[in-house]
């Protein structure tokens, strides 16, 4: 359905993008993982011909056979909400506070499907049954203050479905909420990808989330897609020392709480330093000078992607680590 | 209402006077103030004439009323005028961004390197002296403030999650400018209405004094002040309260716009 090639994405001639290539087959649930500033945003933002007026833009953006990555505005305008809508962060700063609930999601369906008030309201009616928020006639007639974090993130799922899309993209939408509820909304979106065989895009910075909700994974780092597949293996056996750097860098219980025989805690592992700026970013291999297994080269050579074994998976590494032992 | 500003309270109390003293104005005056009585010049104040009178017999009081009437309508005008017309075009280079946006911010840069004043009396020079034309003068020069500070805000809230979020759902620039972007921006073009406001009153007066604004028998402050100039010994309160009308109003309506900013923006102040 979806289908980009070579995708970049620059700000003064630096870019936060570099050539990225992935497929959104119909109903896939893929997942992007990596630190803050790694480029994640903004590509999902080109998804929607919604990245930063002062990025340029290169390379392709298929959707079902259009090209779209130099589309006009007018022309994207009429593939949002109807085939691509997305989710944000934080709900209430994605809600309008002074329309109410009915109206917010009921507005993209009078617009573009030309519904009238009747209809629409019965239709968001339905969709706040399908996000789970009890009570919907009650809902409709309030006001975005007037729920819970969750809720209004259901809210924003009900909006963004109103019309439809064959693909939602959703970035961090977690990441506001508390753990219990985080949960039950990533649920939620797996299964309304399923039920609704629509495609996710999900982001996110908790490997966790990303196990539970995606089938497939892209790590980025630096703008770079630095390794991809199927999330659980991905997960299981990490190839780019920067996906393994995230696996042991996720905070973990055990690792947080004093062991019984008064022993220092063994300390949280991380990746040394941190994301460069844009600017700073190494030429080759965006990972270098952060890798612990870097070779003279890596910095000055951009590696090629390296597919492993029979399945899908790929690195974007030198010398990409071995398979991890699978326990007998 | 403890929590109000003192600037807010200061500037609010100077400006409603004079406004006061205006809109009073409108329906009564002590005096006529056209009506010139040579016989009755250089009166001390007195139950007839609060203020005393002026060279050529006229009520100062009045006079003071009604020039507070036009400066404050003048300035009402302009900046009104000028601020909406700066506000849509500092929306449009805010919405549009690229090339929209760096012609308008640039041709904003050029008039605003020109002085406000020098350019205010070459207009009224060119167009000829009245009180249209200070009005569109005073206008002009407004423009370009407006222009900065609406796209540089608007830009800001083009970033905003509801405006990405509203245009996830396919709304226009038009829609969104109007739901999202003026609301958002509303409190602090306000703000610099209410500045502007000063800068108005002040430039108004220097037009009036070179008699390139009110043309009379109209009276207004700058002109007083003008034809008092050369009796400034002989009859100093007749510089001096035109002169302290200017200064009250141009203090009032810069101390209400710092109370106003500090109220829309609390960081503001404790940074301070
Ligand atoms: N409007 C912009 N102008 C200039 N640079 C930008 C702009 N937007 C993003 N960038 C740069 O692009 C890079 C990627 O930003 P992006 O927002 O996609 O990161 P992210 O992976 O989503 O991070 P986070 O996890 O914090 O959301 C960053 O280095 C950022 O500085
Ligand atoms: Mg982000």
């Amino acid at each position: 359905m979806y289908k980009i090639r070579n995708l970049s994405l620059s700000f003064d001639g630096h870019e936060a993008v570099r050539s990225a290539s992935f497929d959104i087959p119909r109903g896939a649930r893929l997942g992007l993982v990596g630190e803050s500033g790694c480029g994640k945003s903004i590509t999902a933002l080109a998804l929607l011909g919604m990245a930063p007026a002062s990025a340029r833009v290169s390379g392709s953006i298929e959707i079902d056979g259009q090209e779209m990555a130099a589309a006009p505005e007018r022309l994207w305008r009429s593939y949002r909400a109807r085939k691509v809508a997305m989710v944000f962060q934080e709900p209430l700063s994605a809600l309008n506070p002074l329309k109410r609930v009915g109206d917010i999601i009921a507005e993209p369906m009078r617009l573009h499907l030309r519904l009238d008030r009747r209809a629409a309201r019965a239709r968001a009616r339905d969709l706040l049954v399908e996000v789970g928020i009890p009570d919907p006639e009650a809902r409709l007639d309030q006001y975005p203050h007037q729920l819970s974090g969750g809720q209004r993130q259901r809210v924003l799922i009900a909006a963004a479905l109103s019309c439809d899309p064959q693909l939602l993209v959703a970035d961090e939408p977690t990441t506001a909420l508390d753990a219990h509820v985080a949960g039950r909304i990533l649920d939620l979106l797996k299964r309304l990808s399923e039920t609704r065989d629509m495609a996710l895009v999900f982001i996110s910075h908790d490997l966790e989330a990303v196990a539970r909700v995606t089938e497939e994974m892209l790590v980025m780092y630096g703008g770079d897609i630095v390794e991809r597949g199927p999330t659980a293996q991905l997960l299981a056996d990490p190839r780019h020392p920067y996906t393994k750097g995230l696996i042991e860098a996720r905070p973990r219980l055990d690792a947080l709480t004093l062991r019984a025989d008064g022993a220092p805690r063994p300390r949280l592992a991380s990746i040394p330093g941190s994301v460069p700026a844009l600017a700073d970013l190494p030429k080759g291999c965006r990972f270098a000078g952060r890798c612990p297994i870097e070779r003279p080269a890596c910095a000055g050579l951009r590696p090629a992607v390296s597919v492993l074994g029979p399945g899908q998976r790929q690195v974007r590494c030198l010398a990409p680590l071995l398979p991890a032992k699978v326990p007998a | 209402m403890r929590n109000l500003p003192v600037s807010l309270w200061i500037g609010g109390a100077l400006v409603g006077v004079i406004a006061l003293a205006a809109l009073v104005s409108l329906v009564w005056t002590p005096q006529d103030f056209a009506t010139v009585a040579v016989s009755e010049r250089f009166q001390p104040p007195s139950a007839r004439y609060w203020l005393g009178t002026d060279q050529l017999g006229r009520d100062v009081l009045t006079q003071l009323m009604v020039g507070a009437r036009n400066s404050l309508t003048i300035a009402l005008v302009a900046v009104g005028l000028g601020g909406a017309l700066g506000t849509a075009l500092g929306l449009l280079a805010g919405a549009k961004g690229g090339w929209t946006e760096e012609i308008v911010l640039r041709l904003a840069d050029f008039s605003f390197a020109f002085p406000a004043l020098l350019f205010a009396i070459m207009l009224a020079a060119a167009f000829g002296p009245s009180f249209a034309n200070a009005v569109v003068a005073i206008a002009f020069i407004n423009i370009p403030v407006f222009v900065r500070v609406s796209c540089a805000s608007a830009r800001q809230v083009w970033q905003r999650d509801y405006v990405l979020a509203a245009r996830a759902s396919a709304r226009g620039g038009l829609a969104i400018t109007r739901d999202h972007v003026l609301p958002n921006i509303a409190a602090i073009v306000i703000v610099q209405a209410t500045i502007d406001f000063a800068g108005a009153i002040l430039i108004e007066a220097a037009l009036s004094y070179l008699g390139l604004g009110v043309q009379p028998p109209e009276p207004s402050w700058g002109r007083m002040l003008s034809e008092a100039q050369t009796l400034l010994f002989l009859a100093p309160q007749l510089t001096v309260l035109p002169g302290l009308c200017i200064v009250a109003t141009v203090l009032g309506f810069n101390l209400l716009g710092d109370g106003l900013r500090d109220l829309a923006d609390p960081r503001r102040e404790k940074a301070r």
